[in-house]
């Protein structure tokens, strides 16, 4: 489904922050992506969502080539790709509801169909009652869920998550791993990263190991 | 496309984009109404020349710069008014003269000058008026005449000043109305960056960001410039009414829909520049 091949990242023509990653992601798999802090894991997952393109390498990403795509193709192909940010980035002038609803109404969905599906959606992470709140007025967890929700309301066929448990204690962290146990089983193919080994522990999963931009 | 922006953008975000259309659209009002009372008012007073000459009765003469006494003015009159007496072209003489206060000692009068107005014929020959010029030029030197065509063009050289003052007015309130607008647009832009380039990140194409911002600010737009062409109606209606001008409603809505439709092209053309250029960094 994506595939890496020798690929590394740059900024700004500064040092490589990736070197050499080479990697495979199948249809519905599950992958943790572990390393500490400033491994470069947000990096990696910018590669995965075209928000960067790789300095050197080959990206190939639902059979076509990334780098040689065009910029439509490329936005059509980002409609596969699910993304839970590490800050979030859940658009606080709008409440729960319309910030869960965004991605199907760029799809231009059909006001109806998007109603059932965010109201069911808001169900399923708990927030029913939080529809017309706003992002400020709930607490970390919430938010969390929140961009979740965002993340899976298209039904992508892989979910991007940066550090989902980082700020949470250890209950709150497993009922988010247990959602996406569930997303999983439906067949979404899913890449986690985490430096939490507790959590490794509990949901046991394949792991991609990074250390200094290189996968070990 | 048809998604709803109010429910991605901040719905402030071009609130005061409307309120700036709605003051252009009160000014252009203004000065298209200017332009059109200049024209009417010039277009009456030229009328009123058409059929009218005036003559001055000089109270000195230039050359020898010597001061006629008054009866010599007088003389000078009664002179016209025989020449003139029965002439066919002529329906009418007005005579105005400036008379010094009666309390002033009449030794020390100063000798004023005598204004006629001749009302001619309407259907007199073309330059019939020179015959009498000629006549009166003859018989009486110091007689300055003012055919109609000199204070035609006396009126519309004037008439020219305020069309000329009107339409700058016009086109500097549009030139600095578009410059705010662009510079409204980017601020605004630069402010949902964040917005912008995570919808991008979702798979919103290019395109498509830039069409719902642009639909995000048309309907200020709108609104500022309905309410703006209801205000110009009321306020400017009972000058209309008042001054008897002349007005093709056709015509000036039409200027002012013109105007409208350059400030949505221009917002267009900004929001799309600016979308592109934020964008411009991601892959
Ligand atoms: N936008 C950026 N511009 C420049 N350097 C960056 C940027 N993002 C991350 N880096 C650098 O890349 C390296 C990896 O960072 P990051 O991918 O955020 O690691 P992690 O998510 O594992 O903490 C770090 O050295 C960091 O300073
Ligand atoms: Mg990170």
């Amino acid at each position: 489904m994506i595939e890496l091949s020798h690929v590394g990242l740059r900024y700004d023509g500064g040092p490589e922050v990736l070197s050499d990653i080479s990697l495979t992601i199948e249809q519905g798999s599950f992958h943790y992506l572990m390393g500490s802090s400033g491994s470069g894991k947000t990096s990696l997952m910018r590669l995965l969502h075209m928000g960067k393109l790789p300095s050197r390498g080959h990206i190939t990403m639902f059979d076509e080539d990334v780098a040689k795509s065009s910029r439509p193709k490329r936005a059509a192909l980002r409609n596969n790709i699910g993304v839970i940010f590490q800050d979030f980035r859940l658009l606080h002038h709008l409440s729960i509801y319309d910030n869960v609803a965004l991605p199907l109404r760029l799809l231009d969905q059909p006001e109806k169909k998007i109603k059932s599906a965010v109201t069911e959606m808001i169900k399923w992470i708990g927030l029913g009652e939080y529809g017309h709140v706003r992002p400020p007025f709930l607490s970390g967890g919430q938010q969390q869920r929140v961009a979740i929700a965002r993340a899976i309301i298209t039904k992508p066929k892989i979910l991007l998550a940066d550090e989902p448990t980082g700020s949470l204690d250890d209950p709150m962290g497993d009922s988010i791993m247990k959602l996406f146990e569930e997303l999983n089983k439906r067949g979404m193919a899913l890449i986690v990263a985490t430096h939490n080994k507790g959590t490794v522990e509990r949901f046991p999963h394949p792991l991609l190991k990074l250390k200094a931009g290189h996968l070990v | 496309m048809a998604l709803p922006s109010s429910h991605i953008l901040p719905s402030s975000a071009f609130r005061h984009i409307g309120f700036m259309v709605l003051f252009m659209a009160v000014i252009a009002g203004f000065s298209a109404l200017g332009l059109l009372t200049t024209q009417t008012v010039t277009k009456s007073w030229i009328q009123d020349t058409q059929n009218k000459m005036t003559l001055e009765i000089l109270a000195f003469d230039e050359e020898e710069k010597v001061v006629f006494d008054q009866q010599r003015i007088e003389q000078n009159l009664a002179k016209i008014q025989k020449i003139i007496d029965g002439d066919p072209i002529i329906v009418s003489v007005d005579v105005t003269r400036f008379d010094n206060a009666d309390d002033i000692d009449k030794e020390y009068q100063i000798p004023s000058p005598i204004f006629m107005t001749f009302s001619l014929h309407p259907d007199r020959a073309k330059n019939a008026e020179q015959r009498i010029m000629n006549e009166i030029k003859e018989n009486v030197v110091q007689t300055i005449f003012k055919k109609p065509e000199i204070w035609q063009a006396d009126i519309n050289r004037t008439a020219l000043t305020f069309r000329f003052a009107f339409i700058s007015l016009a086109i500097g309130v549009f030139f600095v109305t578009s410059l705010v607008l662009s510079a409204t647009i980017r601020t605004q832009l630069q402010a949902s960056d964040k917005t912008l380039k995570l919808i991008y990140l979702m798979g919103a194409d290019v395109s498509i960001i830039v069409s719902l911002f642009q639909r995000a600010l048309i309907k200020p737009i709108i609104w500022g410039g309905i309410i703006g062409l209801i205000c110009t109606g009321f306020l400017f209606s009972p000058a209309v009414v008042f001054l008897n001008i002349e007005i093709q409603p056709l015509l000036f809505y039409g200027y002012l829909c013109m105007i409208f439709l350059t400030f949505v092209v221009v917002s267009y053309i900004i929001t799309s520049f600016t979308v592109r250029n934020a964008l411009k960094t991601m892959p």
